[in-house]
């Protein structure tokens, strides 16, 4: 196994490859929120992104400053051949665990 | 979203994060108004997530290896401190307590002076505005009109000069309108009152409109009905209604008995408050270029209040000449006076600087004496744990940890001496805002906000610096050998230099704090001290305002002009109506007062001691050039006046009901009798010409005792009295004397007035010795809070004394023992004690006086009736301080006197 996932780590990676181009701080939670039915705050997503990213995980680009966001630019956010890897192992042993639990 | 705490998000994380964190959380909070959220439930969310946010970054920073082994050994010791306070709780109580009561002090006199001082004004970009003050040297010859001399209105000329200086970007121009107007609203009369301003001025302040529009350019010359309402008046008479723009409402002037109907056009954010004055209504300041005559000349007097907006890059001095140079050469006779400016900011709070940075500097003196304090303990904390650091360090413990220790136990003192004075900080500081002068601009905003949050953690981390360095010094310095050594004995060569060096500076602190207590309680008593010339105990005033016709009704001046012919003086025929029909009125209010039960005497005047001024004229005595003016008051009363006032007669008679055929009588002042004529004024005469051709002369019938006017500093001003039924005044205020309290008079006063008549309206009214005590507030404020910290600084300096004397004569039981084993006498070891105590107590005082000197030499224009160098008040500070600190010593010097020379051998 590459890198070891917390639970909350897969399922914001999850919300990334959901998400593609569009990945940054609101539409993140958002998704998280929709799925999940989970409130996480902005400032454990932040951390959690910073944690992937220091792991290669994730990759991150600043956007434009908007005037929506009081003229601060947006945080992007895509997956890496490494992260989607990690996600695509995690989420394997996850499918092979339950494979044949009954009453899940 | 602007969040206090935004810039705490950054912990933990690097800009570009913080950056795009708030911007999300923005992005988001905007999504959420936008679904329809309260506004208070969306703030609520954000600070949620902004409070998530720093504790989440918190927590990355904790995970990194090396800090969170730091902030584990820092939790420990934290924990350890608590422990240790835990079994020692006299003195960590005494030790927060002292440091919360310092911080706290400190917090309170701080939220005042910030929002007194500190916070920007409220007006836009106000540090380019400017007062423009018309100057009239001549003036200052007159002492009635001296203290405005240089603050007094410009002239419509001057104004107009003044919008085509260059150094000014704007000009605004402004204009009370000082005699109350009524408005008949839907509950009837009521006085509002009225400020004129030029169309520029609002949008030159950047006042805030709550509905509708300023007034336009176009209104500034013709007449226009235009008038804004103040958010207070919206809202109690016209209950906030929205669509009141348009509607129109009626005012009527007292002065001219007349009334006007304005439509409303904006209405002005609530709070509005300009040049120390709260208007309820805002009208066009209608300049008229053209006098009443329809002649081109324009008037020349001083009329306007003018305030303008410097141009960039232009500085003061610039502006100040030109605008010197541009009102001298549009006065009638050029040079006759001039102008100068004076940033908004002195002009709005310039006077209360001086008391409150004073105050401001005692608090943080007595912030130091706390800190002293608490240094002190910390240093016998020290002593009595060497033990404990000894084993440490034979156990391989290295003085860094000891320190760190210790760094960690005075940070939390100091955070938690900081939470708890923050705690008391609110009561104090709404105590000293109850206690503030009246007229202090802004007060009512002091409270303990952010602000004050942040300056109560400075000031915690400055006491921590104050009196955590030196125990912390006096541990670092100790070799680890000497402390075991000493930790097995008492130390028999304890000197604690550190504490006798810190109970010395906290004696001389102390004494700069009592000096200046002494000086404004002195101040406070030689006000109290001032003769009143009048006794106003048990004495109400109650000022009205008559809005009815002042001629009587239509049908009896008809009457009245027709009996007087058609060739009939205009002046000559309305006088006498006038006058008949104010002492018509005047005497009905006095008979329905005289029948209320508890009125003891009652009686009329155009001005009341330290409600209102007399007029002030100039008089030419009998006997002298017509050239020769002198200036004197003049007030008008009721026959029962002296006696209502309680003012004593002192030759001659006073007015009665038979004055009315002889007029021009008057009553004079002793003052009046001394200045100008010191061989007896009864039966001497003077003018007074009320305009240059026509003088009246007045005979001096009687003499009275002097009385104070407008405050208790006043000095005796020649004054007469005539009486109102010869006219020339309004008896408008009127005086009642009761036997009872009467406060618990006054509505029922204000009822017997409307009863008379519902067109006199009662505008104020008040008890006598609540004028006098407001006319003092300003000195009192000083006094009560100066004396309390002297008296706070006087505690804090004892406690020093007594906790460093009981200790060395705890460390030297032992010596003593032996001193009485070898035939010392119990008053030979107390005489030792005592003089130790006393070395140090003359020591702190000598140091202290050339400061209290200093600091009294700063409080010298505050003073009244004692001077800043008076040898008495030193004196008696040093004096007080000296027994307060040495009363203070006698416990533990008693104690020496008892040493057990048994116990003592058998010890070591």
């Amino acid at each position: 196994m590459a890198h070891y996932l917390g639970e909350f780590e897969q399922l914001v990676l999850l919300a990334l490859a959901r998400l593609g181009d569009e990945a940054y701080g609101v539409t993140i939670r958002e998704t998280l929120i929709e799925r999940t039915r989970r409130k996480p705050s902005f400032g454990a997503i932040y951390s959690t992104l910073r944690r992937m990213e220091d792991k290669g995980l994730v990759h991150s680009f600043a956007g434009e400053p908007e005037s929506v966001r009081g003229g601060r630019a947006k945080k992007h956010v895509v997956l890496t051949p490494r992260g989607r890897a990690a996600l695509r192992e995690a989420h394997g042993a996850i499918v092979k665990m339950a494979e044949g639990v009954q009453g899940l | 979203v602007k969040h206090p705490l935004n810039f705490l998000v950054r912990v933990g994380r690097s800009e570009t994060d913080r950056m795009a964190l708030l911007g999300d959380l923005e992005e988001e909070h905007r999504a959420r108004l936008a679904r329809g959220d309260a506004r208070l439930s969306g703030c609520a969310w954000y600070t949620k997530e902004v409070l998530l946010a720093i504790v989440s970054g918190g927590r990355d920073l904790v995970s990194v290896g090396t800090t969170r082994f730091a902030l584990r050994t820092v939790l420990a010791d934290a924990k350890y401190a608590f422990r240790r306070w835990r079994h020692r709780p006299g003195f960590a109580a005494a030790a927060n307590l002292t440091v919360g009561l310092g911080i706290a002090a400190a917090t309170s006199i701080f939220s005042v002076v910030d929002a007194v001082l500190l916070k920007p004004l409220p007006w836009t970009n106000a540090d380019a505005l400017v007062i423009v003050h018309g100057v009239y040297p001549e003036r200052r010859n007159s002492p009635a009109t001296a203290p405005t001399w240089n603050r007094w209105y410009l002239s419509i000329p001057a104004y107009d000069a003044l919008q085509a200086a260059s150094s000014f970007e704007e000009v605004g121009a402004w204009r009370y309108d000082s005699v109350a107007d009524v408005t008949v609203g839907d509950g009837g009369t009521e006085i509002v009152n009225a400020l004129d301003v030029s169309s520029a001025l609002l949008p030159m302040l950047g006042v805030r409109l709550a509905l509708g529009r300023y007034f336009t350019a176009a209104e500034d010359g013709a007449r226009s009905d235009s008038i804004i309402l103040t958010d207070e008046i919206w809202r109690r008479l016209y209950g906030a209604r929205r669509d009141i723009i348009g509607e129109r409402i009626t005012l009527g002037s007292a002065k001219f008995n007349e009334q006007s109907t304005w439509t409303v056009v904006g209405v002005i954010e609530s709070g509005f408050r300009f040049d120390g004055f709260r208007p309820d209504v805002l009208r066009p300041l209608t300049i008229s270029r053209v006098s009443e005559s329809g002649s081109k000349r324009i008037s020349h007097a001083p009329a306007l209040r003018v305030a303008a907006r410097l141009a960039p890059g232009v500085s003061f001095d610039t502006a100040a000449s030109e605008a010197g140079a541009l009102v001298s050469a549009a006065a009638s006779d050029p040079g006759e006076h001039t102008a100068r400016l004076v940033s908004i900011y002195d002009e709005q709070v310039g006077a209360s600087k001086r008391s409150l940075w004073l105050l401001f500097g005692a608090a943080g003196i007595l912030l130091l004496i706390a800190c002293a304090n608490v240094a002190g303990l910390l240093l016998a904390e020290a002593r009595i744990r060497r033990h404990e650091f000894a084993v440490r360090a034979a156990l391989g413990g290295s003085h860094a940890h000891v320190v760190r220790q210790l760094v960690i136990e005075y940070a939390l003192l100091a955070m938690t001496g900081a939470m708890l004075g923050l705690a008391a900080a609110p009561v104090l500081t709404s105590a000293i805002v109850a206690a503030a002068p009246a007229g202090m601009p802004r007060i009512d905003a002091a409270a303990i906000d952010f602000r004050a949050a942040t300056f109560a953690l400075a000031a915690g981390c400055i006491t921590l610096l104050i009196f955590g360095v030196m125990p912390m010094v006096a541990h670092a310095r100790t070799p680890v050998t000497t402390l075991l050594a000493d930790a097995g004995r008492d130390g028999l060569s304890s000197r604690l230099t550190g504490q006798r060096f810190i109970v010395v500076a906290q004696i001389a602190l102390a004494l700069t704090l009592l000096t200046g207590a002494t000086l404004f309680g002195e101040t406070m008593l030689e006000l109290y001290r001032q003769p009143l010339g009048f006794d106003p105990h048990g004495v109400a005033a109650v000022t009205t305002t008559f809005t009815g016709s002042r001629w009587g009704d239509d049908a009896r001046i008809r009457a009245t002009w027709k009996a007087a012919g058609p060739n009939a003086d205009v002046g000559s025929v309305m006088a006498p109506l006038y006058l008949e029909t104010t002492m018509a009125r005047t005497s009905a209010v006095l008979e329905r007062v005289y029948a209320l039960p508890g009125v003891l005497h009652a009686a009329a005047t155009s001005a009341a001691p330290f409600v209102s001024n007399p007029s002030r004229l100039q008089i030419v005595l009998e006997g002298r050039p017509d050239t020769e003016r002198l200036d004197a008051l003049r007030q008008c009363v009721t026959d029962n006046y002296f006696a209502t006032m309680g003012i004593r007669p002192l030759a001659g008679r006073l007015f009665d009901r038979g004055d009315t055929a002889e007029r021009w009588i008057a009553v004079v002042s002793s003052g009046f009798e001394r200045r100008f004529f010191p061989a007896g004024a009864i039966d001497r005469k003077f003018d007074y010409f009320y305009n240059p051709q026509r003088a009246m002369t007045y005979r001096i019938v009687g003499v009275v005792a002097s009385v104070k006017r407008q405050d208790l500093t006043d000095d005796d001003r020649p004054a007469f009295y005539t009486n109102c039924r010869q006219g020339a005044e309004n008896p408008d205020h009127f005086v009642v004397r009761t036997a009872g309290d009467p406060a618990s008079m006054l509505p029922t006063l204000r009822r017997a007035i409307n009863e008379v008549s519902p067109q006199i309206v009662v505008t104020s009214m008040s008890t006598l010795d609540s004028r006098i005590e407001l006319s003092v507030v300003e000195e009192r404020f000083r006094a009560t809070l100066s004396a309390i910290f002297g008296a706070a600084a006087l505690v804090l300096a004892s406690v020093g004394l007594y906790g460093l004397v009981a200790r060395r004569v705890a460390d030297r039981r032992r010596e003593f023992g032996v001193r009485v084993a070898l035939g010392a006498r119990p008053g030979d070891l107390r005489r030792l004690v005592l003089g130790d105590a006393l070395v140090i107590v003359t020591l702190g005082l000598a140091i202290g006086l050339p400061s209290a000197f200093a600091t009294a030499q700063v409080t010298r224009s505050l003073l009244f009736g004692v001077s800043a160098t008076a040898p008495h008040v030193f004196a008696t500070a040093v004096g007080l301080l000296a027994v307060v600190v040495m009363v203070a010593t006698m416990l533990p010097v008693r104690r020496a006197g008892t040493a057990d020379p048994v116990a003592a051998l058998r010890g070591s």
